[in-house]
């Protein structure tokens, strides 16, 4: 089990903004976390990064509470990517995809062999060598995601968070980006956590799908039982069809 | 970026340093007695092994009225120039600087009041710096706040508040002056900066922390590095960002502090020399902050010689020279960072 959650709340000042929340990531699984913009889902993603503290409620990683962990030691094992990184200055890539190796060193020890075989690694899954020495700033919005992408993989996590990674990217770099994640979840054994807003796509590549509404969780499991129009309806308020394909549920919505 | 691997670095360091050693020799023979590099090589040799020299003349000259201000000038723009280092990186913004942020500000306003009311006097000879450090974090902590808004921090926001925080201290410090008549002299050198009041007593206090400020913010390089990636990356990366940032600010403060308490308000110098440093080396700070550290020092060193000797009879504040040269270099700078290429 890599994370658990039980009975989570947290709120900014007075304003809940998750109540009662848990549910469970399993080794080896992709869960995908969907509902409506606020229904607190990035809160979620900061709580479970330790970039803010719950106010009610555990977190286990790995069996053991979120808070004893060392940062460092909890960063060689999960590792999170955003929608859209604004990175100043010019940095090279190649120098990006190296801060990836933080939590593998030391205050001023050298650059290991190890690195330096994760960094490559992470360059030839991601196909980002070719611009390796070029600017950060000087990509596309698709090249920069396969970027921090390939800066999570030099991470080694065991769990890949993706928060909105494929916002702002066209149809094509949206599949290439997920299709690069299914390969590290089939491939490597990587868990992967993410939090999307296309739901054909979630349940196209999920294992699970945890759907939130307003601070909570209002259905998990395999996309089939929680893509159905009743739940659709409750969280986002709109009628939905629904068409089995590969045995895999597409929705259109019904205006 | 000019220097790309590692060894370029390594030898532009090297190339750096001699340049530094280079300057301060010819500055030292630059003024109204012209010495020759020869002789100030020679006396420096005499100083530093003990010895009497030829001329004693020269010789105190050199010593206890040259090499002092010009040690000051470097150790100064290295202060300068490491903290400009460290706020652009912890605020995210080539524009930030001690001076536009109006920490130096803060600074001059701490130290003139430690002058000038003798019940703050209570820290003796320290008090002037110690002031000094609690008015440039009390202004620093201010402009972030009223810059940042969410997680960012935009270039106009830090810039605005920045500007009116350091107008409003300047005001003040001239309100002083006005109800000081006597000391107003001695105000009017902080506002505009000066090398005067250089001494060895003032050199022996400063060094230490500029010594310490190096090796401090060194050690932080990756995490400078890894702040640039935004607060959430740095936090799944290992790095409790805030606390971190927090450090950085109260030492960067530190180091402003004791810069303003040697020299008074000199702009632009952390401005200019680490942008300059990063189209060098790039933005990696484990090679950038000690690029900036020497080459702020040979910076400042030489806008202090072109300002003691570009007019005969008279000494032009040190502060108007960084400025003459800095602001057209900040005005092509914030063209740049408006089409996105800052």
């Amino acid at each position: 089990m890599k994370y658990e959650v039980n009975e989570l709340a947290f709120s900014y000042g007075q304003k809940p903004v998750i109540s009662n929340l848990s549910f469970s990531l399993h080794e080896g699984e992709w869960l995908t976390i969907l509902g409506p913009n606020g229904c607190g889902k990035s809160t979620l993603i900061a709580v479970l990064l330790r970039i803010l503290d719950q106010n009610h409620g555990d977190i286990h990683f790995e069996g053991k509470l979120l808070e004893g962990w060392d940062r460092k030691a909890l960063a060689r094992r999960i590792a999170v990517v955003y929608q859209k990184n604004e990175i100043p200055f010019g940095f090279t890539v190649r120098e990006i995809i190296e801060m990836g190796r933080y939590p593998y060193q030391g205050r001023w020890n050298r650059w290991s062999e190890t690195d330096e075989k994760a960094v490559q690694n992470a360059l030839a899954l991601t196909q980002t060598e070719q611009f390796a020495e070029k600017s950060y700033r000087q990509l596309s919005g698709g090249e920069q995601q396969r970027v921090l992408i390939a800066r999570a993989i030099a991470q080694e996590p065991e769990v890949l968070i993706l928060d909105e990674p494929i916002a702002h990217l066209d149809l094509r770099f949206q599949y290439e980006v997920l299709r690069l994640c299914q390969k590290l979840q089939k491939e490597q054994g990587m868990t992967i956590l993410s939090v999307l807003h296309e739901i054909n796509l979630a349940a196209e590549f999920s294992d699970r799908l945890l759907l939130m509404n307003k601070g909570t969780a209002l259905a998990k499991g395999i996309p089939s039982d929680v893509v159905v129009p009743r739940l659709i309806k409750e969280a986002y308020g709109i009628n939905i069809e629904i068409v089995q394909k590969n045995g895999k549920p597409y929705l259109f919505p019904i205006f | 970026m000019i220097l790309k691997t590692k060894t370029q670095k390594n030898l532009g360091l090297v190339a750096l340093i001699i340049g530094l050693f280079v300057l301060i020799v010819f500055a030292v023979g630059f003024g109204a007695v012209q010495i020759s590099w020869r002789e100030v090589v020679r006396i420096m040799m005499d100083g530093i092994f003990g010895r009497a020299s030829i001329d004693e003349h020269t010789r105190f000259i050199v010593l206890n009225l040259r090499i002092p201000r010009i040690l000051m000038a470097v150790m100064v723009g290295m202060l300068l120039s490491l903290v400009g280092t460290s706020y652009q990186a912890v605020f995210k913004n080539p524009m930030a600087d001690p001076y536009l942020l109006g920490t130096s500000s803060g600074a001059a306003l701490g130290a003139t009041l430690a002058l000038l009311i003798p019940q703050l006097q209570i820290f003796g000879y320290f008090g002037v710096t110690v002031f000094a450090f609690i008015g440039a974090i009390a202004t620093t902590l201010i402009v972030y706040f009223l810059a940042k808004s969410g997680n960012q921090i935009s270039t106009v926001s830090l810039l605005l508040s920045g500007i009116i925080m350091s107008s409003f201290l300047s005001a003040i410090i001239s309100l002083l002056m006005i109800f000081h008549h006597e000391e107003i002299a001695m105000i009017y050198n902080w506002t505009l900066g000066s090398f005067n009041g250089a001494s060895w007593s003032g050199l022996k206090l400063a060094a230490p922390i500029l010594g310490i400020g190096i090796f401090v913010m060194s050690f932080w390089a990756k995490e400078l590095n890894v702040l640039l990636l935004g607060d959430a990356q740095a936090y799944s990366l290992g790095i409790h960002a805030q606390k971190v940032k927090q450090k950085i600010l109260i030492l960067s403060s530190i180091l402003a502090a004791v810069a303003v308490s040697m020299s008074g308000i000199i702009g632009f110098v952390g401005l200019i020399v680490p942008h300059f440093f990063r189209m060098i080396v790039g933005p990696d700070h484990r090679y950038l902050l000690i690029y900036a550290t020497l080459g702020g020092g040979g910076f400042l060193l030489l806008c202090d010689t072109i300002a003691r000797s570009l007019l005969s009879n008279a000494e032009i504040p040190v502060g108007v020279v960084t400025a003459i040269l800095g602001a057209p270099f900040f005005m092509i700078l914030l063209y740049r960072t408006k089409q996105g290429k800052g």
